[in-house]
Order: structure tokens, then C-alpha cells, then sequence
């Protein structure tokens, strides 16, 4: 088992990088780190909050691309969990992770920039995305 | 051996690698900041990948994001064409460190010849004539600084060792100066490259710019092949480079260029590279070396008819030089003009939507552009649009090809520098060749063009 020692180590090092969360599966446990980052924003396997029942106002029926963020491979499953963020036509909430952009070790979120209605991915898994390719609808 | 490159910048020189790739059957990795997705070569390339935004310092200036793109893209060489990170150590090492193949010199060479101060150290060992000036870098004591001074003697110049670009300067006329010169460009030097070690040289009053292309592989063989012209500068950016440069005897030009090749040999150089020197009075003086291809680099190809990127990309391999110094006997006359998007009197940058191009063309014209119609010249690069080319038989072909070319081009949409160039095709001084590096700015000012709105 980790101890308190090496517990403070690992989260003094990824806070002098630019992770937001870290996730860590051993056979002796799991381990979920979660560190300041946009109000909002849920991790993998986060059912709740959702988005409620109707779209925000202003929004309605009108549809936004969400950009990659970054450059990677996408990700829609959780590649330690095999949970999947979101389904095809599936509501979102603002800061809700959808995919993730896979580069080397290093998992990046995609995170619903606005809530949603529904989700309509627009890029296939596994795929090399680059800066601001649309990644997903959101409706 | 790789077979895939990832070319680490943009514009004319993007396009310039991708040729030369191919030309070898390579496989061509384009990245690219989102200003950049319309560029020719993003559409020419095997896989084109956007890395970031418009800011060069979150796209082609991230070694870490270039790195992870080669790697996510399955390219296993990186070529960084020039500016940007093309002459950074850390850079050459991170990329070497990854597994990947840097296409240009080890980091250690580019280490040590960017450093000024280690440069002309090499070079004073290697037997290449230097500039008299400090060994190392100036101390703080105020006696041994005026001891130095006193050797060098006045006028003599203040650099910045880590500056460039004609960055990090300070000409000194007497010794009251001193003192202060040296604070103020040690102060200078820190706050702009990250380092405060300042060096001193014996200033030259009316040198000339010239320099020697080399070429060096990792089997202990180099050349050169010839040298460029590169005087007409303003605010020491170039404006017109040529070869042969006008005046200066061949036996002199050949003997530096025996020296320049020593050099390489001696310091394991291994790739393309620029010693660059100031000539006056019949004697060269090194001032430093470009560890990269240059932009000026078609000038020499067009007088030796040797592709300098095809023999980068070969170095890289591992390939020997397909050519020895006996092969290379330069041919004729070559003229460059840097076509800029910039106002071509007051130098103002022009960046905006290019409306209509014609690039010119006909016998001994060549063009190095990523120009087309509708392309939008963005605010965040250099300025640098096309590169004009002319080679002729003589020096007064090649300028009449030069002047044939200027006026047949057409660029509208954006302000260009072409105005400016086209008169200095008529231009005495200029004409008659031989003229020293601040010939064009003495003719700015005495023409007044500086203060004209068009």
C-alpha cells in the first residue's frame, strides 16, 4: 500500500505540472487525485450532475463544434476504467469530461465547454487529432 | 535510416524541405499553427497535423509539442529549417534524446558555436582569422577591462556572447565610454538572452558581409562551396545577398574557404553551416556561424547546381557527401532579393490578404515562395513572402535578369519591399558591387526614401 510519504511525493510532482487529475489502478487499490481546475468539471465515471431535461437558454436547438484542445489520440473510453464519459445523443454538463486526447502516458480531458443537450461525436476512436479539430456536436 | 521527416516550420522554407524530401522519396510530416492550415505545404505533405494556436511560442517554438508530434506521427526526423528552434542546443539534444534524428549539427556543436565567445575560441584554434578582440568574456574589474581595451584599440565594439541579429551591440569611440558601454550591454545582454557575459572586438569602420557555405558529413569529410555577398543590410537584416562577391580576389576567397573546411574537421561538424565574416581592407575577420540552412541558401545553389536541403537530408542519414571539393566549381552570377510583406520605405510589417500573385519567371529566374491569391500574410511570423532569384552568365546579366523579374512580379494586398529593391537594381553603389554593410542605410538616408508615405 502507498504510504503518507509517497502519497505527498506524488501529488508535490504533479503539482508542478499541468495535470488536473490523476488516476492510479494497482492490485492493492485505486487511487484518484483531483487538484483545482475549471468549477464543474467531472471525472471519468461521473454520472452526476447531468444535464437537466432542456438546454440552456439562448441555446435551444442550436448545435456548437467542440474543439480538441490539444494534439493526441482520442480516446473515448477511459482507458484504465473502460468507462465510456458520454454516448451518442447523451446530454452534457459544462466542464463534463467527454473523451480524452491520449500522447505518450499522458491523458488530456476534452471537456464539454457549455451544457448540452445532447452529444454527437464528430471523430473516430483512436484517431491523431490535432489543435482545434471538431471533436464533438453539442446540441 | 528514416524515412518519414517532420518539417518544424513554416512558409517558403516548409515548402523548400518538402521538395527536397520528396526528391529522396521521403515522407513528409507538415505541423502547423492554426494561422498556418491554409499554407501550401500543410496541403502538399503525407500527414498534416495543427499543433496550436497562432503564437509561435505555443506552436513551432514547443520543442516538447514538436517532439510529441514526430512521435505521434511515426516520423523519425525533424528538420527545423531556420529561425525558430533550428539553433537551439536543447532542442538538437530533446530531439535526439527521443529517439528521433535532428537534421543539422549536434547539439554540442550548435552549443558551442552559438556561443560567441566559444565560437571564435574554435575558430582561433582552427586557424581562421578572427576579429582582435577579448578572449573570453569581459570581467567586471575596471582596470583589467581598460587593460583589454587598450590591446583591442578604439573604435571597438561591446557583444552580448549569447546575442545575434544585430541584437545585444554597443560601439565604443573612447575609453570614458567604456565603463558604461559594458554595464549597459551586460545589463542588455541578461535581461534578453538570459546571460550577462559581454566580449569585446576592434569595430570595424566599412566592412563588407561575406560568408562561406559549408557542407560537413559525420565521415571526416567537408567543403565549401563558395561564398555569399550579403552587405546590403538594413538594421542588419538582409536584403539582397549575391555570389560570387564582387571584387574580392579568388586566391583570397579559396584560402578561407580551405580554413572554413579545417574548421568543420576540427570541431566534428557534421551538416550545413555559415561561417560568416566581415571583410575589409583585404582581410577577413570571423564573426560567427550559423549552425543551420540559411535563407540565403539558393544563392550558392544556383552557382555550384548543388541541392544544399537534398545534401542535409543525406548527412542525416548517415550517406557520405555525394560530392568532393574538386566537384564544385561555381558557375556564373547569383542575385536573392528578400521580398517582405512590409512597407518598402519606412519597413513598417504589411500582413493582410494577398489579392493577386505572379510570381515572375523566364530563363535564370527562380522563385522560393509559399505565396498564392487569397492567402492571408499573418501578423505573428516574420515578414519573409518570396524569395527572388536570378542567375546569369555575368554580374550585369544577372542584375538585368533581376530588374526584368522585380518588375514583371506581381503581389497586391499587401505592401512589399519589392520598390525598394527594384531601385537598388539601378542604384550606383550597388551597380558598381563591392559595397559595405551600411551602404544602404547611408543611401536611405541621403534618398529621403524613409520618409516617403509610398
Amino acid at each position: 500500500m502507498i504510504t503518507g510519504s509517497e502519497l505527498q511525493r506524488v501529488v508535490q510532482r504533479l503539482q508542478g505540472s499541468d495535470a488536473t487529475f490523476f488516476e492510479y489502478e494497482g492490485p492493492q487499490g485505486f487511487l484518484r487525485l483531483r487538484f483545482s481546475r475549471p468549477s464543474g468539471t467531472h471525472l471519468p465515471g461521473d454520472r452526476e450532475p447531468r444535464a437537466a431535461g432542456h438546454p440552456p437558454p439562448g441555446t435551444d436547438e442550436a448545435s456548437t463544434p467542440l474543439k480538441s484542445p490539444g494534439i493526441g489520440f482520442l480516446c473515448v473510453k477511459h482507458p484504465l476504467t473502460g468507462l465510456e464519459p458520454v454516448r451518442e445523443g447523451e446530454p452534457a454538463k459544462q466542464g463534463q469530461i467527454l473523451a480524452f486526447l491520449r500522447a505518450g502516458d499522458v491523458l488530456t480531458p476534452v471537456v464539454a465547454d457549455r451544457d448540452a443537450v445532447a452529444v454527437r461525436p464528430l471523430a473516430q476512436d483512436g484517431t491523431l487529432v490535432g489543435y482545434g479539430d471538431v471533436l464533438f456536436e453539442l446540441r | 535510416m528514416f524515412d518519414t521527416v517532420l518539417i518544424a516550420n513554416r512558409g517558403e522554407i516548409a515548402l523548400r524541405i518538402l521538395r527536397a524530401c520528396r526528391l529522396l522519396g521521403l515522407k513528409t510530416v507538415a505541423v502547423f499553427s492554426q494561422a498556418d492550415a491554409g499554407l501550401r505545404h500543410v496541403a502538399l505533405a503525407d500527414t498534416r497535423l495543427c499543433i496550436g494556436p497562432a503564437p509561435a511560442a505555443s506552436s513551432y517554438l514547443d520543442p516538447a509539442l514538436l517532439i510529441r508530434a514526430a512521435q505521434m506521427t511515426g516520423a523519425q526526423a525533424v528538420h527545423p529549417g531556420y529561425g525558430f528552434l533550428s539553433e537551439s542546443a536543447r532542442f538538437a539534444q530533446a530531439v535526439t534524446d527521443a529517439g528521433l534524428v535532428f537534421i543539422g549539427p549536434s547539439a554540442e556543436a550548435i552549443g558551442r558555436m552559438g556561443d560567441k565567445i566559444s565560437a571564435k575560441r574554435a575558430m582561433l584554434a582552427a586557424g581562421v582569422p578572427c576579429v582582435p578582440g577579448s578572449q573570453d568574456a569581459l570581467p567586471e574589474d575596471a582596470q583589467t577591462l581598460r587593460r583589454i581595451a587598450g590591446a583591442v584599440g578604439f573604435p571597438l565594439i561591446i557583444k552580448a556572447a549569447a546575442g545575434g541579429g544585430g541584437r545585444g551591440m554597443r560601439v565604443v569611440r573612447d575609453a570614458a565610454q567604456l565603463e558604461s558601454a559594458v554595464a549597459t550591454t551586460r545589463e542588455e545582454a541578461l535581461r534578453a538572452f538570459g546571460s550577462g557575459e559581454v566580449y569585446m572586438e576592434r569595430f570595424l569602420e566599412h566592412p563588407r558581409h561575406v560568408e562561406i557555405q559549408v557542407l560537413a558529413d559525420a565521415h571526416g569529410n567537408a567543403v565549401w562551396l563558395g561564398e555569399r555577398d550579403c552587405s546590403m543590410q538594413r538594421r542588419h537584416q538582409k536584403v539582397i545577398e549575391e555570389s560570387p562577391a564582387p571584387g574580392i580576389p579568388r586566391e583570397r576567397i579559396e584560402t578561407l574557404g580551405a580554413q572554413c573546411t579545417h574548421a568543420c574537421r576540427e570541431i566534428g561538424y557534421a551538416g550545413a553551416g555559415t561561417f560568416e565574416f566581415l571583410y575589409e581592407d583585404g582581410e577577413f575577420f570571423f564573426i560567427e556561424m550559423n549552425t543551420r540552412v540559411q535563407v540565403e541558401h539558393p544563392v550558392t545553389e544556383l552557382v555550384t547546381g548543388i541541392d544544399i536541403v537534398v545534401e542535409q537530408l543525406r548527412i542525416a542519414q548517415g550517406h557520405p557527401l555525394s560530392f568532393t571539393q574538386a566537384d564544385v566549381q561555381p558557375r556564373g552570377h547569383a542575385i536573392e532579393c528578400r521580398i517582405n510583406a512590409e512597407h518598402p520605405w519606412r519597413f513598417t510589417p504589411s500582413p493582410g490578404t494577398v489579392t493577386h500573385w505572379m510570381p515572375p519567371a523566364g530563363p535564370g529566374v527562380r522563385v522560393e515562395s509559399h505565396l498564392q491569391a487569397g492567402y492571408t500574410v499573418p501578423p505573428h511570423y516574420d515578414s519573409l513572402i518570396a524569395k527572388v532569384l536570378v542567375h546569369g552568365r555575368t554580374r550585369d546579366e544577372a542584375l538585368a535578369r533581376m530588374r526584368v523579374a522585380l518588375d514583371e512580379m506581381v503581389v497586391e494586398g499587401v505592401e512589399t519591399t519589392t520598390p525598394l529593391q527594384r531601385r537598388l537594381m539601378d542604384e550606383a553603389g550597388f551597380v558598381e558591387g563591392g559595397a559595405d554593410i551600411h551602404h544602404l542605410e547611408r543611401w536611405l538616408a541621403a534618398t529621403n526614401e524613409g520618409t516617403m508615405t509610398s
